[in-house]
């Protein structure tokens, strides 16, 4: 309704499909990125693509899976567009993360993030859309079009890679 | 059960997704092996971990920047040109070029002014006036359309003829006409012998004169990178060339000259050398390139020195003047695709200019999946790596390029996503993947389902990491195993996967037995069933293969027939 109602010209109704999604699309980039800024432009970005390319939108779909769509490609973009210029720092994202969060307030909280963030993006993609923002499987697939059993295997890989990781770094969950 | 097996159905019990015969056997298994708990608690503390994350607050500032943003954006299904500078959508597109356009530089297509080289200059069929620039040096004679519907297209042309007529006449010294120009412009030889002055033509159109009066016609006019393009010998010389002239005849390149990003590639040392390369004065004559010209993605790539630097290779080029190459230009995909960061760098790069230059890429680029698969992120990621960029300079890679089932693959996101990872990607460095790359029965498996999706499963992409697996795929047992519907259907399968990430398949695969069994109609029969899919995924099974005497008794037909024997299988299943 609110983007059939954008495609009629009324503007209001995509201003309520921001406040409706900025937060989850804005948690989602901040995780890929793993960092405030760029997951603030990821998320600006994706709000004015879908605005522009609304009249694409099948309306059969969920709009929040086509937008959280839009959103993981833009940050798995800026993700790879910076791979070959620096690795990812961990203590470099951390330290630019929102001190008012309350994300790092426990040390346990820290490692594990710590330890997403050395994980490549569609490993980590996987592991935050499974276990911190609660997707299925199907969820899952549909969000970045692969099949469920790539999630699958995907998940399996992902979440040893993070024990090894967590291990390695002298924290057994 | 195997280590693999037990963490995997730990996480499908934690998931919720475990169905009743695999909970029966994981809860028997944790009743009896405490390490196995230990690791189920582990598992289940790393889940809770990850679930209690606390979700952040978006910062204080994302909301009115947002908000900004979407006040600057073009509204949804609004299809019309943007006539104002767009601006920046975002931080991560600042370092395109934006481009303002004109007022009113929309190519009018219904009745424009019908211009055709006459001595050297353009005239309009319908009633003619003669122009000029007051108190600057358009070409005497010059004459343009006075038909209103056509007025828009002529205020650009006079512009940009006023801007040629500035760098052919004024700027510089007059431009060399090589012999074999002189009979298509030798008429055009007497605006060379004096400077034209405003009084030499009369201006009589009252909105042409408003129009020349504007700031747009002044910025045109006095913008240097134009003055430094046009004073440029390159383009100078080009300006004495039918096909250039031809173009400029067009209201689609005259547009795009308008366009501020447009000019200033233009202006490029490597457009310069561009003109005077006969492929490229050749390609600016072609009906399709001017159409591209129309096209925003068309002309942003011109901005880009991405382009600017292939621009400066032969091979891009032999491209440039290609008409698939023009043909995509109206395909939105190969838009899109054009005007993605990962193109653009592929483009500076050698390899992949010499895959563009190559017939086969021009076919595919004919082909729809091909231009879906270029505007698809997966795959233009893939474009972005070198080792695919080096395989597009393979002959076989390009082969496959032309293949149906190629072709087909491409359009399918498992295929994309395969093709994007980095397992992939390494394999396309290996001549043994290339070899199979370029088999039919690889492109025939390539075709099915099953496969497709395998290829896109982590542990298929690991195999493919593997020496031996790449190596087995070099011969052609093992490929026609491939192209084989029951090794597809396997493929698909759990158990198989889980055995293919094992280094005691990947051992066995560089047994030639092993490769022989492989093919056999028998072996694939047996494959076909859950029982041997799960013997597959078992060490003791696997390791077999490498004992000489179990080979040996494995490349012995009667025994390959018997794996296709029910109680054999049933003798698997009970290991």
């Amino acid at each position: 309704m609110l983007v059939q109602a954008c495609l009629q010209g009324d503007r209001s109704a995509f201003d309520e499909l921001v406040d409706r999604y900025q937060r989850a699309l804005y948690n989602a980039a901040f995780r890929i990125t793993g960092s405030v800024d760029d997951a603030m432009d990821v998320t600006q970005t994706a709000f004015v693509d879908a605005y522009e390319k609304l009249h694409t939108f099948d309306p059969t779909r969920r709009f929040f899976s086509w937008i959280y769509r839009i959103t993981c490609n833009q940050a798995l973009k800026l993700v790879e567009r910076r791979r070959p210029l620096a690795a990812l720092d961990a203590d470099a994202q951390s330290t630019e993360a929102n001190p008012e969060t309350a994300y790092h307030t426990t040390e346990a909280g820290e490692i594990l993030e710590r330890a997403l963030l050395e994980l490549g993006p569609d490993h980590r993609i996987a592991i935050v859309l499974k276990h911190i923002l609660g997707y299925s499987y199907r969820e899952i697939s549909e969000l970045l079009d692969v099949p469920e059993k790539t999630v699958k295997s995907r998940l399996f890989t992902a979440r040893r890679r993070l024990r090894t990781v967590l291990l390695e770094r002298g924290f057994a969950p | 059960m195997k280590p693999e097996r037990l963490e995997a159905l730990l996480w499908e019990q934690i998931d919720g997704v475990i169905d009743d015969a695999d909970r029966a056997e994981l809860e028997a298994f944790l009743t009896e092996h405490h390490e196995a708990r230990e690791l189920d608690q582990e598992l289940r503390s790393l889940a809770d971990g990850l679930a209690n994350s606390v979700e952040l607050d978006p910062p204080m500032e994302l909301r009115p920047r947002i908000d900004r943003a979407l006040e600057a954006a073009r509204p949804p299904a609004d299809t019309t040109e943007a006539t104002q500078p767009r601006a920046s959508r975002s931080a991560t597109e600042g370092k395109r070029i934006q481009v303002p356009v004109l007022a009113q530089t929309k190519p009018r297509r219904e009745k424009q002014p019908t211009f055709r080289p006459l001595s050297g200059i353009w005239s309009s069929d319908t009633k003619e006036t003669t122009t000029d620039q007051p108190g600057d040096s358009l070409p005497r004679g010059f004459v343009m359309a006075t038909n209103k519907k056509g007025i828009i297209g002529a205020f650009v042309a006079v512009a940009v003829i006023g801007i040629f007529a500035i760098g052919y006449f004024s700027l510089n010294k007059v431009p060399t006409v090589s012999e074999d120009a002189v009979g298509a412009v030798g008429a055009a030889d007497r605006y060379r012998a004096e400077q034209i002055t405003a009084e030499d033509v009369q201006i009589e159109q009252i909105e042409l004169q408003a129009f020349m009066q504007t700031d747009e016609f002044d910025q045109l006019i006095n913008d240097p990178e134009t003055r430094k393009l046009l004073a440029s010998e390159a383009m100078q010389n080009a300006m004495s060339n039918d096909a250039v002239r031809m173009a400029l005849a067009n209201d689609a390149v005259r547009n795009a000259l308008a366009n501020d990003a447009v000019r200033m590639a233009l202006a490029n040392d490597s457009f310069h050398e561009a003109w005077a390369n006969d492929a490229f004065r050749e390609a600016m004559a072609n009906d399709a390139v001017h159409e591209a010209w129309a096209n925003d993605a068309f002309q942003e790539a011109w901005a880009n020195d991405a382009f600017h630097d292939a621009m400066a290779s032969d091979t891009f080029r032999q491209t440039f003047s290609s008409d698939a190459f023009y043909k995509a230009w109206a395909n939105n995909a190969f838009q899109d695709a054009m005007a993605n960061d990962a193109v653009y760098k592929a483009w500076s790069n050698d390899a992949f200019r010499q895959a563009m230059a190559n017939d086969a890429f021009h076919d595919a680029m004919a082909n729809d999946a091909f231009r879906d698969a270029m505007a698809n992120d997966a795959f233009v990621n893939a474009l972005g790596h070198q080792n695919t960029r080096v395989a597009m300079t393979d002959k076989a890679f390009m082969d496959a390029l032309a293949n149906d089932a190629f072709q087909k693959a491409l359009a399918d996101k498992a295929f994309q996503n395969a093709l994007a990872s980095d397992a992939f990607q390494q394999a396309f460095t290996n001549d043994a993947f290339q070899d199979a790359f370029a088999s039919n029965a690889f492109r025939d498996a390539m075709a099915n389902d099953a496969f497709r999706d395998a290829m896109a499963n982590d542990a298929f992409q690991n195999a493919l990491a593997n020496d031996a697996f790449r190596d087995a795929m070099a011969n052609d047992a093992f490929r026609d195993a491939l192209a084989n519907d029951a090794f597809q259907k396997a493929i698909a399968n759990d158990a198989f996967q889980e055995a293919m990430a094992n280094d005691s398949f990947h051992q066995a695969l560089a047994n030639s037995a092993f490769r022989e069994a492989v093919a056999n109609d028998a072996f694939q029969n047996a494959l076909a069933s859950d029982a041997f899919q799960k013997a597959m995924a078992n060490d003791a099974f696997m390791k077999a293969w490498s004992n000489e005497a179990f080979s040996d008794a494995m490349a012995q037909a009667s025994v390959r027939d018997a794996l296709a024997n029910g109680a054999m299988v049933k003798a698997l299943e009970s290991r």
